[in-house]
Order: C-alpha cells, then sequence, then structure tokens
C-alpha cells in the first residue's frame, strides 16, 4: 500500500487531520508534543487505499530531540507516495522554512495550510492559489476541526501522482545561514500572499491572568483542585464507582454470573471464574466497575483542560518550580498525564528535551505521581479523615520534592530551558473531548483487562499448586512489620501487577483498618513500585539497569516511609 | 541603534531580532522554529517571572536564560 507522511510543527493540528482523513481518533490536544510516537491508519477514496502516517512534531528538519529523529527517519525511507506538510494559517512565515527546504530536497510535497478559520476569525486572508504558484507544489486551505478541505486533499493525493525525483540527503547538521535565508525568503513570501484586515493582538487579558503568577497560581490550584479532587476522587471514585460496584455488580451482575457458573460441573473452573480471586469476581469487576469509571473520569477532564490550552500556560507558571527539581515547565505535562496513567505519561517523557530530565520525570513518576484509579480510590478512602488526607498528601508531597532536589544535585547533565508556544485559549469541542475520551479509555481498557484476567489466572494456579499460601505467607510478614492487618499482603501483591489493582484491593478492605493504618497502607501504595505496564515503558525509556536501579530505590523509599509514618502515628 | 537582549526589553516594548548568540544547536533549532529568527518583529508582554513575546499570531514563553540568546534593536514610534 502506498504511503502519506503527514508532517508539521507541533499544534498545527496535524492529528485532526489525520483523523479525518482515515476516521481513526488518536489523541489530539492543545499542546504541543501531544504524538510522540507514529501512527499509521488507512484512507480509502474510491476503492484505492493509502496508508497515513502521523509522526511527531517537528520544528525544523535536523532533529535535535527523539521525537523529531523518529520523522526525519522516516522522511529518509523511500517508500511514500507524498508528504502532506501541515502548517498554521495563522504563523504562515514561521512554518515556511521546513517547506522550501522539503522543496529543495526534491521532496514530493502538498501544502496543507490549516486553521483558515482562525485565521479569518483574525482578518488574515491568504491567496494560497499564488502560495501554489510561487512554490510550485499543491497548497490546500483546510480546516481540520470541521472536514472543511479533507475531499481537497484526497483529490489531491490520488489525482496528481507525485513525480519521483531523487531525493536529496536531509541535512544533518544545522546550516545557520541558508536557515536565515530560508526565515528571510518565507517571510517575503507570506507577506506577498498575506493581506491583514487590522493587526490583532494574541495577547488577552485572561492570558494576562492565567500567566502572572500571583492570579495564575490561586487558579492553577483551584483549577486542579476541582478536577481531581472533586470530579476525579468524589464524582469519579465516589458516586460512580459506588453505584457501578455496590449496584450493578454487586447486587445484579455477580448473583446472576454465579448462578450460571454453578451449572459448570467442576469445582476448579467454578473458583476460576467466580471464586475469591476469579476472572469475574476480580479481574471483571476491578476493571469496568472500580477502575474504567474512575479513569474515564480523569481522561474527559485531561481531554477539557488539553483542548482549552490551559496546560502550556501551566507549564510556564511552574517553570521556575520545577527548575529546583531539574525539570522545565514542559515536565508539569507528563507529571499531570501521570495523574492517570503512569504508564502513558513515562512514554510522553520523551518530549523532554534533555536525558536528564527524561529521567527525573520518569523516577518521579514511578516515585510519587498515583495514577487516576489510585488516586481516585485514596480519595475515596481517606476522605471522612481530614486528617489521614493531609498526612497522606504532605508525606507525597514531601517525598516529591526531596526525590526531585536531591536528583537535581546528582544527576550530571545539561540544566533545562524553557521556550514554548503558548497556543490560543480555545473552548473546548465537547464531542471532541469526549471522543478522545472514550478512545483513551478503550486503549485503557484492553491493555489492563488481559493483566488483571492474567493476574486472576495466576493466582488461581497458585491456589492450586499451593504456592499462593507461601508467596502471601511472605508478604504477611512484610505488612506485619509496617503494623498493618495480614489481609493487606493481597493488595500489595495485586500492586506488583497494577498500582490500581492494589488500590482497588485496599478499597475492598478498608473496613479492617483504623486511621492510621489506612493513612500508612495508602502512603506506602502510593510510592509502591510503578506496576508492571510502566516498568517496561521505564526500561524502553532508559536502561534495564537504570530501570531495576529505580525499582530497588523505590521500594526502599517506600518501605522506610511506611516504618517511619507507623513510628509517628502508631 | 543599540544592541540588546530580548530579555532587557521592557512590557508592550517592540523590537526587530538581529542575531541569536552563543546558543547550543538545539537551542538555536528551537528559538528558529519559534519564528525568533533575525528580521523578525517581537512584542513584550510580560517580563516576570518569565518572558512572554509574540511574534505574529503566536504567543511564545521563554526563560530568561533562552531570551539572553536573542539580540534585538528595539523599535521606537
Amino acid at each position: 500500500m502506498e504511503k502519506v507522511i503527514l508532517i508539521g510543527n507541533p499544534n498545527v493540528g496535524k492529528s485532526v487531520l489525520f483523523s479525518q482523513l482515515t476516521g481513526e481518533l488518536v489523541t489530539i490536544a492543545n499542546y504541543p508534543g501531544t504524538t510522540v510516537q507514529l501512527t499509521s491508519g488507512v484512507c480509502q477514496f474510491k476503492n484505492r487505499k493509502l496508508e497515513i502516517i502521523d509522526t511527531p512534531g517537528l520544528y525544523s528538519l535536523v532533529p535535535f530531540s527523539k521525537e523529531e529523529m523518529i520523522t526525519k527517519q522516516l522522511l529518509e525511507q523511500d517508500n511514500f507516495r507524498w508528504v502532506l506538510h501541515v502548517v498554521d494559517a495563522k504563523n504562515l512565515a514561521r512554518m515556511l522554512p521546513v517547506t522550501l527546504q522539503l522543496i529543495r530536497h526534491n521532496y514530493p510535497v502538498i501544502l496543507v495550510v490549516n486553521m483558515l478559520d482562525e485565521a479569518a476569525h483574525l482578518g488574515i486572508k491568504l491567496d494560497l492559489k499564488q502560495l501554489s504558484a510561487l512554490l510550485g507544489i499543491p497548497v490546500i486551505g483546510t480546516v481540520g476541526t470541521q472536514g472543511q478541505g479533507i475531499n481537497e486533499i484526497i483529490e489531491t493525493i490520488f489525482s496528481r501522482p507525485a513525480k519521483p525525483k531523487p531525493k536529496q540527503r536531509l541535512p544533518q547538521t544545522i546550516d545557520y545561514e541558508q536557515l536565515y535565508q530560508l526565515a528571510e525568503e518565507a517571510r517575503y513570501l507570506s507577506r506577498y500572499i498575506t493581506t491583514r484586515e487590522q493587526p490583532i493582538t494574541p495577547w488577552s487579558t485572561l492570558d494576562k491572568i492565567l500567566l502572572t503568577p500571583i492570579t495564575g497560581l490561586p487558579i492553577a490550584c483551584f483549577v486542579l483542585y476541582l478536577l481531581f479532587y472533586k470530579l476525579v476522587g468524589q464524582v469519579g471514585a465516589g458516586i460512580i464507582v459506588d453505584f457501578l460496584d455496590e449496584r450493578v455488580f454487586s447486587q445484579h451482575l455477580l448473583p446472576f454470573c454465579e448462578r450460571l457458573v454453578l451449572l459448570v460441573p467442576w469445582p476448579a473452573i467454578q473458583d476460576l471464574l467466580i471464586g475469591e480471586f476469579g476472572l469475574i469476581t476480580l479481574a471483571i469487576r476491578y476493571a469496568c466497575a472500580i477502575i474504567l469509571p474512575i479513569i474515564g473520569v480523569f481522561f474527559f477532564v485531561f481531554s477539557i483542560l488539553e483542548d482549552t490550552g490551559y496546560l502550556p500556560r501551566l507549564a510556564f507558571l511552574l517553570n521556575r518550580s520545577l527548575n529546583k527539581l531539574g525539570l522545565s515547565g514542559q515536565g508539569i505535562i507528563p507529571l499531570v498525564l501521570g495523574l492517570g496513567c503512569g504508564t502513558m505519561a513515562t512514554a510522553v517523557t520523551r518530549t523532554l528535551e534533555t536525558e536528564r530530565e527524561r529521567k527525573i520525570a520518569i523516577f518521579l513518576l514511578a516515585l510519587t505521581i498515583p495514577c487516576s484509579a489510585q488516586l481516585g480510590l485514596i480519595m475515596a478512602l481517606l476522605s471522612t479523615n481530614t486528617k489521614a488526607l493531609l498526612i497522606w498528601f504532605t508525606t507525597v508531597l514531601v517525598i516529591f520534592l526531596w526525590s526531585g532536589t536531591l536528583l537535581n544535585l546528582l544527576l550530571p547533565g545539561l540544566r533545562p530551558t524553557f521556550s514554548l508556544e503558548l497556543p490560543p485559549l480555545r473552548i473546548p469541542y465537547f464531542i471532541v473531548s469526549l471522543q478522545k475520551t472514550i478512545a483513551r479509555m478503550s486503549w485503557y481498557f484492553w491493555e489492563i483487562l488481559p493483566i488483571f484476567m492474567i493476574t486472576s489466572i495466576c493466582i488461581w494456579l497458585a491456589e492450586q499448586s499451593g504456592l499462593f499460601p507461601k508467596i502471601i505467607m511472605f508478604l504477611e510478614s512484610t505488612v506485619s512489620i509496617l503494623g498493618l492487618p495480614k489481609q493487606l499482603a493481597l493488595p500489595f501483591l495485586l500492586g506488583f501487577l497494577r498500582r490500581d489493582y492494589g488500590a482497588a484491593g485496599l478499597y475492598d478492605l478498608q473496613e479492617l483498618l483504623n486511621w492510621q493504618q489506612l493513612t500508612i497502607a495508602c502512603t506506602v501504595l502510593t510510592l509502591f513500585i510503578p506496576c508492571l505496564a510502566q516498568f517496561t515503558v521505564i526500561v524502553k525509556e532508559t536502561s534495564l539497569i537504570w530501570a531495576f536501579t529505580t525499582l530497588l530505590i523505590i521500594m526502599a523509599i517506600a518501605f522506610f516511609t511506611g516504618l517511619t509514618l507507623q513510628w509517628l502515628l502508631v | 541603534m543599540a544592541e540588546l537582549r530580548l530579555s532587557e526589553l521592557h512590557i508592550n516594548s517592540e523590537a526587530i531580532i538581529t542575531q541569536l548568540k552563543q546558543h547550543t544547536p538545539y537551542n538555536l533549532a528551537k528559538l528558529l522554529g519559534l519564528g525568533l529568527v533575525p528580521g523578525a518583529l517581537v512584542k513584550v508582554h510580560q517580563v516576570h517571572p518569565q518572558i512572554i513575546v509574540s511574534i505574529e499570531q503566536t504567543l511564545i514563553g521563554l526563560d530568561q536564560a533562552m531570551a539572553d540568546l536573542v539580540h534585538v534593536c528595539q523599535v521606537k514610534y
């Protein structure tokens, strides 16, 4: 199948166009660096098929970050028909240098000028026919969010076969003189084809309020409190989980499944399905009734935050504070995303500039950032006792600040710098946010369900073989040292496989614990090792040695924090 | 006209970028990609805690270290 590659600066709407062209939904956001890997989909037109590849954003054809390298490597392959260079109609001069570079290197380019609606709103009119004539390539105007111009792109791709020319190798090093010349040429072209009704500044009063620390920081605290504590914690983990777990599952679905399963004549199979750790009673119930509603609310909240353009503003606001932990403001994006899913957030650290910054963010995510299911359940468990909630929050915050500061002092390497585009503030489209939430929930569900099911099967096999009681006995002695009831050995065992699975196990046992034990258990489970999926991504993003070192340090910190809390509270 | 660093400009001042100095290749690529190229007209909107400038219709946030790399000539009307 022939291929078409979508490239362009971050935040120009490549992923929206990809969705429109292929009908597949990728996670689109109003902040730079959403696509951290290649996404491919099929575009169909009159019985003909074409593979479309969405790429991470790039600022120039000389790659400097891991994600830009991915795009560069793809461009150096020979097996594609067209390169669709997507640019923002409001900022043509800034983006045309890459188009000019591609043309100079004989690439078959179609220039897609996206966000024409936003440009029109600002009084900017572009003569795209003139631009096409000047550049000698097809130029198509689009409004990705409304699907405008999509058919024209498809028709151009199929009706105008790219004339293959011997492509020249892309530059390996930066040629300053050439870049300056390209920028000058791009500015000239942009001015030549643009008419402006009246100049409008992109700086608004709302920007001023959000980006000035004295007003911006209280707003940031309020937004995060409202969204994560109130919505994820109280609505997601409280109201929705209560309804699904206690009403739907416990009163209706589980009794119904039990009646069906009891028709099976083999007790071992009955146990596998509806036993204490059975596939239905544990794996499916935890995934559907406890984890999914919480992660669903989180993803919806995160999508809204992304689409408004607030996240880059938060990054700007927190840059100086995060510098003390060795991170730049951009580090806030994986950290906030980590409050949803640590695995996804660890992969997103790829957008951070330096190796050092990536390692610090990965460590902080693994140690101190609870995933949304875990966070929601902890909020639900501790919300009745303000003292316990405060102790948990303060302990995790102190360890977050302490470990970040220490890593900043100890790790060698370049300190991060900060330069970030602040996209326009937009009112999010409810449907788009909802679609993104559903896509992310679906990705998450299919990732956790097999792990939950395998865990249930492993526990069942271990029970059948007599191994399970021995593992539990070993863990019981560990939890006893922390002054916790022996029954907590199971949530800790589940926590090795999935953090949220462990928290869900703790949720089931809450009545056995007094407030001190609940505080210790929640703190240790928060700091406790990253789940299996997150650990795999840590290995992928760093190295096996680094990942195992991180794991050992995290286990030690979690255990000693638990001991300290026991000493202080009990 | 005297050359200044972008970080030395006051709020609401406008300037033309003259050159980018003492940069690493990565920083240079980022600045150029954001449109901070010689000849571009920038307007300063905020200087504390970090700098916010606009070029055309793009708002850009920079820390002190990055803004120090950008040398400008102030425009006075």
